[in-house]
């Protein structure tokens, strides 16, 4: 399918659950409380870079094979987080990144974040790091980093594959606080093995809204939320009805080839 | 669309005039106010993010198809300027390493010594594969020439070995995790735990041929068999699961597209706060 | 029994040390002793075989090796016994890969070494177009023109010097695409020749995936699988050959039971330090 084929509902749903994000935005922005269920997960994550900074030891936070795409500007959001709040503790956050694009923004991102803490001079422009775009030659050199730095608390956000577990499990052998979240749906298992907090699925999107509440993102995640619960009724209602439905409506239901 | 300029002098004016024009883009943008300026490259990317949409929404092979891949030469571009940056990164930090002679030092000079040895030996087996080395004869099939030969030897025997090395650690972790992790504290755990084994023995010899594989195919309880049961939790049970995370995952995916698109995102939006 | 009940609870946290090395044994001795063991062909396996058995005479097989040294493991002993059953069946392929410029090489080799046994000849039965980057587009442009989109193959030999091309220009003179990959580039395929050319797919990917391509066989875009290394031995009981699967499959084998023991252990020894009077030792 190279282009939207409007014959069918489709193209129509995306431009349904975008408005719905919108909604939720608008409402926020106008300063209608909005409600986001508790995530343990990120609760844990002052608690990591509090003891982090009680060990005296950095933290790591890796955002996965970064690509330039959105689960990669999530995760970077992610970092520009932790490191507001190591840089409240005048602690560090070491960034290894994959793609030299992202190394440029993660930089600027974690300037910013120790700068806005009046912590400057504590960002080491070094910390941010290009290891490798190779998969493994990344996977062994955070491993490396983990051992010499002795990370205290790991932070695993973004796309992953098959170095997730070989990153957690050095981690959980070094004694580390970790935390992870990816949209990869296959690594989920094994992070939830070796690391302490794991956000799953769509609740990676909200680590922001969850961490900042400012309106904007919270809205966001909300207008999510009401656009699960409009798919999975339409999933369902479109299941039980293929039955009966006229061809045209179904055919307008089918997706294209 | 745009087809590449063949005449040299034409080609460099262009690079000249390019770099020129993205120096008085940036002189511009640095001159105003910061609102203004994030305004500015607010109304950017939104123009910049609309393309790819449109494109798509638009029915059929529309005005803006033909630079689809002028458009993605374009982004590739701008990555591979990137690319320098990051060699610079590894050089500065490895670089310090050595001159302080740092603990760290003996992994920096094996950085430096595997990426000049990388470098050297792949510009010359590309460019000039008959320096200092016989020319392969053509009617020599399967023969590499020297620097070819010694290419293969870093990156299919060094590099590939390696990263095939990384990956098989995968094999050791995979059971220490399971290990420590699958201890039945709560019934979710026990299903799980019990799903798990029947997912495993299923996939080995030990469990389709040993332990079910007396029930008889035909009989009312061949969904006994270790293969069936577990085709049936991958199928009925994991898969639907797993496209119901998927699910939710590209909704907050659309959600986050639209707030970089529309500049909302300002925990990350560069130079916005 | 008190102190055989002590000795168990020491089971919830055996250094990892010992585990490595148990998994390092129960990976290398079967293959060391060549250890065998029988194999049920699952459907799935069944119809990838029965797919590659009913490509028509007149029609090649696209050999699409996505894969690199790193899922070789798995996706080598797969990729091995389709191959040897195309040339059992005197069967021309065409390769190339989409994502990784070792795959084609690896594949390559293959042909060379099992097509000794069958007389196969470069460029006659089989052709090694090399890698493709560009996904699903370049695809496209392939099914509609192998020669334009292929001037040469990967020694730079035009595809007009390569008798098996003449008869290979489009999408239509292709049978199968057989897939190897430990990635997600299945869509590629499925868009471009399941979903425009009407060419049949079978995949053969590394264990972690396999639950990503059920959704792809229950929608019938995929015709079979090979899952795994299992898929490999699975695949190797139909051929009635005895090969690298096989092989791998008893160490796999092996390696489950020891994960299995392990956790089981691991559980006992927990239950037991709860009991009060492992409490009070």
């Amino acid at each position: 399918m190279e282009h939207a084929d409007w014959g069918t509902v489709y193209p129509w749903l995306v431009w349904v659950l975008t408005a719905m994000v919108g909604l939720g935005i608008w409402l926020s922005a106008r300063g209608r409380q909005l409600h986001i269920r508790r995530l343990p997960a990120i609760d844990a994550m002052e608690e990591a870079v509090g003891r982090a900074v009680e060990m005296g030891r950095p933290i790591l936070f890796v955002p996965g094979l970064a690509d330039i795409d959105v689960p990669t500007f999530q995760a970077i959001a992610i970092a520009g987080h932790i490191a507001r709040s190591a840089a409240r503790y005048r602690n560090r956050v070491i960034v290894p990144v994959t793609n030299t694009v992202i190394l440029t923004m993660a930089e600027q991102v974690l300037r910013e974040a120790y700068a806005e803490a009046g912590a400057g001079e504590v960002f080491r422009p070094e910390d941010v790091r290009f290891l490798s775009g190779e998969q493994f030659a990344f996977a062994s050199g955070v491993i490396g980093l983990m051992e010499r730095e002795r990370v205290a608390s790991s932070f695993f956000f973004g796309t992953f594959a098959a170095e997730s577990l070989i990153l957690a499990e050095i981690g959980q052998r070094l004694g580390a606080i970790q935390i992870a979240g990816t949209p990869s749906t296959l690594q989920i298992p094994f992070f939830i093995a070796a690391c302490d907090f794991t956000v799953i699925g769509e609740e990676y999107y909200a680590v922001t809204a969850y961490l900042t509440r400012e309106p904007i993102l919270v809205g966001s995640v909300w207008g999510q939320d009401i656009c699960r619960i409009a798919l999975a009724t339409f999933i369902l209602a479109a299941t039980v009805g293929t039955k009966w439905l006229p061809p045209i409506i179904v055919k307008f239901l089918t997706f294209p080839t | 669309m745009l087809e590449p300029v063949r005449n040299l002098w034409l080609s460099g004016l262009l690079v000249v005039g390019a770099i020129l024009v993205s120096g008085a883009v940036l002189a511009f943008l640095h001159q105003l106010a910061p609102p203004l300026r994030h305004r500015v490259i607010a109304v950017l990317t939104f123009l910049a993010g609309l393309y790819f949409p449109l494109e798509f929404f638009i029915p059929y092979h529309n005005f803006l198809t033909p630079w689809r891949n002028s458009v993605a030469d374009f982004l590739r571009l701008m990555a591979a300027f990137t690319f320098g940056l990051g060699i610079i990164n590894l050089l500065i930090i490895h670089g310090r390493h050595l001159l302080r002679w740092t603990s760290n030092a003996p992994f920096s000079l094996a950085f430096f010594s595997g990426f000049l040895l990388m470098l050297v030996i792949g510009l010359i087996s590309h460019y000039k594969p008959t320096l200092w080395a016989q020319a392969v004869p053509k009617e020599a099939i399967g023969t590499v020439g020297f620097w070819d030969a010694a290419f293969r030897l870093f990156f299919e025997g060094a590099l590939q070995s390696l990263n095939a090395t990384i990956f098989a650690l995968l094999a050791f972790f995979i059971v220490s995790a399971a290990y420590r992790a699958f201890r039945i504290r709560t019934l979710e755990a026990g299903l799980l735990m019990a799903t798990a084994i029947v997912v495993m023995l299923a996939n080995v010899p030990i469990g389709q041929q040993w332990l079910t594989g007396w029930i008889p195919e035909q009989s009312p309880l061949a969904w006994l068999r270790l293969e069936k049961l577990s085709h049936w939790l991958q199928t009925q049970v994991n898969a639907p699961t797993m496209r119901a995370i998927v699910f939710g995952l590209w909704v907050g995916s659309l959600a986050m597209a639209v707030r970089i698109i529309l500049s909302l995102e300002r925990t990350f939006t560069i130079g916005g706060q | 029994m008190e102190d055989f009940a002590h000795w168990l609870v020491r089971f919830q946290d055996i250094d990892r040390r010992y585990i490595y090395l148990a998994v390092a044994a129960t990976l290398t001795l079967p293959i060391v002793l060549q250890l065998r063991m029988p194999q049920i062909p699952t459907p799935p396996t069944q119809a990838a075989f029965k797919a590659v058995e009913n490509v028509p005479d007149e029609k090649v097989v696209l050999i699409a090796a996505d894969f690199d040294t790193g899922t070789v493991g798995e996706n080598g002993p797969q990729l091995r016994t389709v191959l040897e059953h195309l040339m059992r069946r005197k069967k021309k392929f065409v390769i190339l890969s989409l994502i990784a410029p070792q795959g084609v090489t690896i594949a390559e080799l293959y042909s060379r070494t099992i097509g000794e046994k069958y007389g196969y000849k470069y460029g006659r039965d089989y052709v090694n177009l090399g890698y493709l980057p560009g996904g699903a587009p370049t695809l496209e442009r392939m099914g509609r023109s192998v020669w334009e989109t292929f001037p040469t193959d990967t020694k730079r030999i035009p595809l007009s010097e390569l008798p098996m091309m003449r008869q290979v220009r489009s999408a239509q003179d292709i049978g199968l695409v057989a897939i190897f990959t430990g990635s997600g580039v299945l869509p590629s395929y499925v868009q471009t020749f399941w979903a425009q050319f009407k060419v049949p797919l079978i995949e053969g990917c590394t264990g972690i995936i396999v639950p990503e391509l059920f959704p792809y066989l229950e929608a019938k875009q995929l015709v079979g699988i090979l899952p795994g290394l299992k898929g490999a031995a699975e695949y190797e009981a139909l051929l009635q050959q005895n090969g690298l699967g096989m092989r791998g499959m008893v160490a796999q084998s092996v390696a489950h039971a020891l994960v299995i023991i392990l956790i089981l252990l691991g559980n006992l020894g927990m239950w037991l330090s709860r009991r009060p009077s492992a409490q009070r030792l």
